[in-house]
């Protein structure tokens, strides 16, 4: 009796996590440098991030080699000269939301978490503004990043080019996970 | 005791699945990451290790301008010379147009030895990145050139016999972040026979590497054996050792080389001078390449 309990309790608890994940396969994250000599752009549309809403947790892992920019060179340099994205491919971010109402159409909230780039790990902070669609979530925002926050450096004849403060802004379409 | 253990157990199953769920989840994401095949980049850092070619193209759409100068001064020069900083000097200005990743053309003319050149370039094999499938990058290469005066020992020979054929398989490994190598065995034409040659076709052997001291600057050094031969007066092999310097869209390459010329054949072929830092031998070679690009790539390919 008790063994099947115990079995009943443990398939509730498989089959509840795998419920309450979800999964967006195609995010897309863009970000911006500004600057009075050029204005970079870059689009990287194959992000990956899942939500676990039984512990609030959200991850977001992409490669740093799929941003594409208008210009090869800069792609190149990009990869090559700053982000070394041979020795540090990947993008991380481990965060969570605090308090996600899952049945309420719009909300806003502040997500924590610590965003692991070019080998430098950071605290950050990110309003993100949540909206329920059919069957799943759109995550949206935007925030800043520092250049010199994730130890990526910058020649001093570059500086014009490249601007100080990153702007980053993201979508993601959240569906349900199944566990294969 | 039994019903204990049980709740014991299963308590900390889920202590343990709430523990580990962070790196979980980012367990799951690297999971799903799509294997897209990505090539190496940059295993130099232009059409150019410095003065010889490399195995990089560039990518569809982009035209870059070269121009290359070199500087250096006679045999006999003298001390109180009349010339300024150095005796002799020469330039090429040379065009490159990618049609596709792939496939590179380009041409120039150079302005001391008279020589024309152009060239095709196609990338047969790319080093791929993250995995090991495939190791190495390999580039054909196809060179002509053509003589449009006599310079130093070289006699401008009958208007059929002024070409010059190159052929070359460039092999090259990127073996780390900061270090690449390059092969490359050559076959070389002649129409017209300089220098006291009694063949028109020879075997040569390129070496070239490099070294990044930083991200935006690097050593590298070529060398080309011509088999076959006794240097001396037939010509000397070639060797370049200089630094790359990469600023935006701009490439700038300082050098020291004994060689004169720009073009393929004739700078494997014709070295005038053993490479030593001797008046006559040594040439100092500054060049800058641009790179424009006239397409531009497209940010939400879904759209």
């Amino acid at each position: 009796m008790i063994k099947t309990c115990f079995l009943f309790f443990i398939c509730t608890c498989y089959f509840g996590f795998s419920q309450e994940k979800m999964i967006a396969r195609q995010g897309q994250v863009s970000f911006f440098s500004y600057t009075s000599v050029e204005n970079i752009e870059a689009v990287n549309n194959q992000v990956l991030s899942i939500i676990d809403f039984s512990s609030g947790e959200i991850a977001v892992n992409m490669l740093m080699r799929a941003f594409v920019f208008k210009k090869a060179l800069m792609e190149e340099h990009f990869n090559e000269s700053y982000i070394e994205s041979d020795l540090y491919p990947k993008l991380q971010f481990l965060g969570e939301i605090p308090d996600f109402d899952t049945t309420a159409e719009a909300q806003t909230k502040i997500v924590k978490g610590q965003m692991t780039l070019h080998g430098t790990t950071n605290d950050l902070e990110i309003k993100t503004q949540i909206e329920s669609v059919e069957n799943g979530f759109v995550l949206t925002g935007n925030f800043e990043v520092g250049v010199s926050d994730y130890d990526i450096n910058v020649p001093p004849l570059l500086r014009p080019n490249i601007a100080k403060v990153i702007n980053v802004e993201f979508r993601f379409e959240f569906e349900p996970y199944e566990d294969e | 005791m039994k019903t204990n253990s049980s709740i014991f157990l299963s308590i900390s199953f889920i202590c343990c699945v709430q523990f580990v769920n962070g790196q979980d989840l980012l367990e799951i994401l690297d999971n799903e990451i799509n294997d897209t095949v990505r090539y190496t980049q940059a295993t130099f850092k232009s059409n150019r290790i410095i003065l010889g070619q490399s195995v990089e193209t560039r990518k569809k759409g982009s035209l870059e301008f070269l121009l290359g100068t070199k500087y250096w001064n006679r045999a006999d020069s003298e001390a109180d010379r009349g010339s300024f900083a150095a005796d002799l000097f020469t330039a090429r200005f040379g065009m490159e147009y990618a049609f596709s990743d792939r496939f590179t053309l380009g041409a120039g003319v150079a302005s001391f030895d008279g020589i024309i050149d152009g060239f095709g370039k196609y990338r047969l094999v790319r080093q791929r990145e993250y995995s090991n499938k495939v190791p190495v990058s390999i580039t054909l290469f196809q060179g002509t050139s053509f003589f449009t005066r006599s310079y130093s020992r070289i006699v401008l020979p009958e208007s059929s016999d002024r070409f010059n054929f190159v052929s070359k398989v460039m092999i090259a490994r990127k073996f780390s972040h900061d270090f690449s190598l390059q092969i490359s065995p050559t076959y070389l034409h002649t129409n017209s026979r300089q220098l006291g040659y009694e063949t028109n076709d020879y075997f040569a052997l390129g070496l070239g590497g490099r070294y990044k001291l930083g991200n935006h600057v690097s050593v590298a050094s070529e060398y080309n054996y011509v088999a076959g031969r006794n240097e001396g007066p037939q010509g000397y092999n070639t060797f370049v050792i200089g630094v790359n310097w990469e600023v935006s869209d701009l490439m700038l390459q300082f050098s020291a080389t004994n060689a004169v010329t720009f073009d393929e054949a004739a700078t494997i072929l014709f070295g005038p001078e053993n490479f030593n830092m001797k008046n006559g031998a040594l040439h100092i070679g500054v060049s800058a390449t641009y790179t424009l690009h006239l397409r531009k790539q497209k940010l939400n390919p879904n759209n």
